[in-house]
C-alpha cells in the first residue's frame, strides 16, 4: 500500500521541480510598473574576435548604454529618455551613431517603459533563467518593435535588458551579455 | 653519485634534474616535467564557438602536441574571482598563465608584478604594449587585416558588379576594417562598385537588416558586414532576398550556412605556441603579439559556395596571398590611418 504521506511529499517535490522549469507567466504591465528606477549593469558581450565591455544604466527616466567596441578601444555612449507620456527622445547620440526609433538591444528597457506609459503594454509572458537570474522575454511587437529578429529579455528584478532571444532558434543571441559576466546593482 | 661516460637512464634523469636546478626558478617545473604547466583563464564558457573557444582550442592543441599540460578556468570575467585564481596558479608553480580577454588584463598585470619568475600573457589593445613587463607578453589582433582578407575574398567572387558594406558605428577600429576591405577588393582585381552603410549602432540587428535590404535594392548581390553584433540582421535580410553575405560570424539563427560565403576568425594557436617557444628559449617577456594574416592568427573559415559565386581556385588564391604576406613579399598598410 502506498504511504499517503510519502506520496504527498513526492508530489510536492515534483510540482516544485516543474514550477521551476515552467515558471508562471507574469503580468507585464504590473511587473514593469513596479520596477526599480535605478540600476546599473556591467558585463561583456563575446564576439568571435573580441570581447566588448558593455555598461547600461537606468537613472529614473534616463537610459544609457556605453559599449560598442573592444574594452580597450574608444567606446560609444548613447542615452535615451522616456517622458511621462511615453515619448522617446535621444539625449545623447555620439559621432558615428544614428539614433532614432524605438531602441532595441541593450536599451530595450526604455522601449518597454515607453510602451507601459503609452498604455500599450498588455498581456503576460513566461519567465526563464539566464545565468542563474530570472528573466522575462517579451515578444518585440508588444513593445513596438517592428519585424523583430529578437525578443528582448529583461531581468525580472530590475528590468535591465540582459539578453535577446532569436526568433528562429530560440537561443540567446545578438545583443546579449555573457551570462557569467553580468554584475547588477540597483535601488 | 658517480657517472659513467654513457649514463644509464636513471643517471640521465638525475643529470636533467641537476641541470634544471641550476636554471632560473621559473623554468624548473617546465623542464622537470618535460611540459610547461599552463593555466588558461577565460571570461566565459569555452564552448561558445567564439572568442573563448578560440583560446581553449589553441591550448588543447598544444597539449595534444605534447608541449604543455593545461588547466582551463572559465567564467573569470569578474576581477574579484580572477585575481585570486591567477595568484593561486602562480603560487602553485605554473609556468604560464594566460588571461584571455580584456577583463583579465588588469588582474594579470597586477599579479604578475608579484611573481617575476612566472610567465603571464594578457590581451588588450594597442595601449597594452606600454604596460608589458619582463614576465608579461600581450596580444591583440589587426582589425584592418581582418577586413582586408574579407575584401580579397569578395573581390575574387564571380559576377559581382556591386558589393554592399554594412558597419556599425563609425568608430576608428571599424573604419580600419572597412579601409582594409576596400583595399582587399582592389588587390583582388575587382572593379565592383562598393556601396557602404553604417547603421550607427553596434548591436541593432534590426537596423542592420534594414540597411542590408537597402543595399540589395541598390543592386548588391553580396553584402559584407564588419560587425559581429549586427551580422544576424544582415543574414536575415540577405536570406529573404536570396542574396549572399560575407563576414557574418556565428550561426545567425541558422541562416549563416545558407547565405554566408566565409568569415575571417581568430586562431590563437600561433600566438600561444610562440609563448611556449619563447619560454623554452628564455626569450619570453615584454612582447606584444598581433594576430594577423601573415602569422595565421586570422584565418578564413571554410568557404561556402552561395549562389554559385565562389570560383574553384578561391582557397588557393587565399593561400598564395597569405604566403606572400608571411614571407614579406607583400606588405599591408596600417589601415587605421
Amino acid at each position: 500500500m502506498v504511504n499517503p504521506v510519502a506520496l504527498g511529499s513526492s508530489a510536492f517535490f515534483v510540482l516544485a521541480a516543474v514550477s521551476r522549469l515552467y515558471a508562471a507567466p507574469i503580468d507585464l504591465a504590473h511587473w514593469a510598473g513596479a520596477l526599480p528606477t535605478h540600476f546599473s549593469v556591467h558585463g561583456v558581450k563575446t564576439e568571435p574576435t573580441y570581447q566588448e565591455a558593455v555598461d547600461i544604466r537606468r537613472e529614473g527616466d534616463l537610459f544609457t548604454l556605453i559599449g560598442g567596441a573592444p574594452g580597450w578601444a574608444e567606446r560609444s555612449q548613447q542615452s535615451v529618455t522616456v517622458s511621462p507620456d511615453g515619448a522617446l527622445r535621444y539625449a545623447l547620440c555620439p559621432k558615428g551613431m544614428t539614433c532614432g526609433g524605438a531602441p532595441t538591444g541593450f536599451l530595450a528597457t526604455a522601449t518597454l517603459l515607453s510602451a507601459l506609459r503609452r498604455g500599450q503594454l498588455h498581456g503576460s509572458a513566461a519567465t526563464a533563467t539566464f545565468g542563474g537570474r530570472e528573466i522575462v522575454c517579451v515578444p518585440g511587437e508588444r513593445i513596438g518593435i517592428a519585424r523583430p529578429l529578437f525578443d528582448p529579455c529583461f531581468d525580472v528584478v530590475t528590468g535591465a535588458t540582459l539578453a535577446q532571444r532569436h526568433r528562429l532558434t530560440g537561443q540567446f543571441d545578438g545583443p546579449s551579455f555573457d551570462a557569467a559576466s553580468v554584475r547588477i546593482a540597483y535601488k | 653519485m658517480t657517472l659513467s661516460r654513457y649514463p644509464n637512464r636513471r643517471q640521465f634523469g638525475a643529470l636533467i634534474l641537476a641541470a634544471a636546478g641550476a636554471l632560473p626558478a621559473g623554468l624548473r617545473p617546465a623542464l622537470a616535467a618535460g611540459k610547461l604547466k599552463v593555466a588558461l583563464l577565460t571570461p566565459s564558457l569555452t564552448n561558445d564557438g567564439s572568442f573563448n573557444q578560440a583560446a581553449a582550442d589553441a591550448v588543447k592543441k598544444l597539449a595534444a602536441d605534447g608541449l604543455i599540460t593545461v588547466e582551463i578556468r572559465e567564467k573569470m570575467a569578474d576581477p574579484a574571482a580572477s585575481e585570486p585564481t591567477i595568484r593561486q596558479y602562480a603560487s602553485k608553480g605554473y609556468d604560464l598563465i594566460i588571461g584571455h580577454g580584456i577583463e583579465l588584463s588588469e588582474p594579470i598585470l597586477k599579479v604578475a608584478a608579484d611573481f617575476p619568475k612566472v610567465h603571464f600573457a594578457a590581451s588588450g589593445g594597442p595601449d597594452l604594449a606600454g604596460k608589458l613587463t619582463a614576465n608579461v607578453d600581450g596580444w591583440t589582433y589587426d582589425f584592418g587585416q581582418q577586413g582586408y582578407l574579407d575584401g580579397f575574398v569578395a573581390g575574387k567572387l564571380k559576377g559581382l558588379a556591386t558589393i554592399g558594406m554594412v558597419g556599425g558605428p563609425q568608430l576608428p577600429f571599424i573604419q580600419a576594417s572597412h579601409n582594409g576591405f576596400r583595399a582587399g577588393v582592389k588587390d583582388a582585381g575587382s572593379s565592383a562598385k562598393l556601396i557602404e552603410t553604417y547603421t550607427g549602432s553596434f548591436d541593432d540587428a534590426q537596423k542592420a537588416a534594414e540597411a542590408t535590404r537597402g543595399l540589395i535594392e541598390e543592386g548588391a548581390k553580396l553584402v559584407w558586414t564588419s560587425g559581429d553584433g549586427i551580422g544576424n540582421g544582415v543574414a536575415a535580410a540577405a536570406a529573404n532576398a536570396g542574396q549572399a553575405t560575407l563576414g557574418v560570424t556565428g550561426d545567425a539563427g541558422g541562416l549563416a550556412k545558407k547565405v554566408n560565403v566565409a568569415s575571417v576568425v581568430l586562431d590563437m594557436y600561433p600566438t600561444f605556441k610562440a609563448y611556449v617557444d619563447d619560454i623554452a628559449a628564455g626569450a619570453f617577456g615584454k612582447k606584444f603579439f598581433v594576430s594577423g594574416l601573415g602569422n595565421k592568427g586570422l584565418v578564413l573559415t571554410k568557404v561556402n559556395d552561395v549562389n554559385g559565386l565562389v570560383p574553384a581556385d578561391l582557397q588557393k588564391e587565399v593561400d598564395v596571398l597569405v604566403a606572400q604576406i608571411a614571407s614579406g613579399a607583400k606588405t599591408l598598410p596600417n589601415f587605421f590611418q
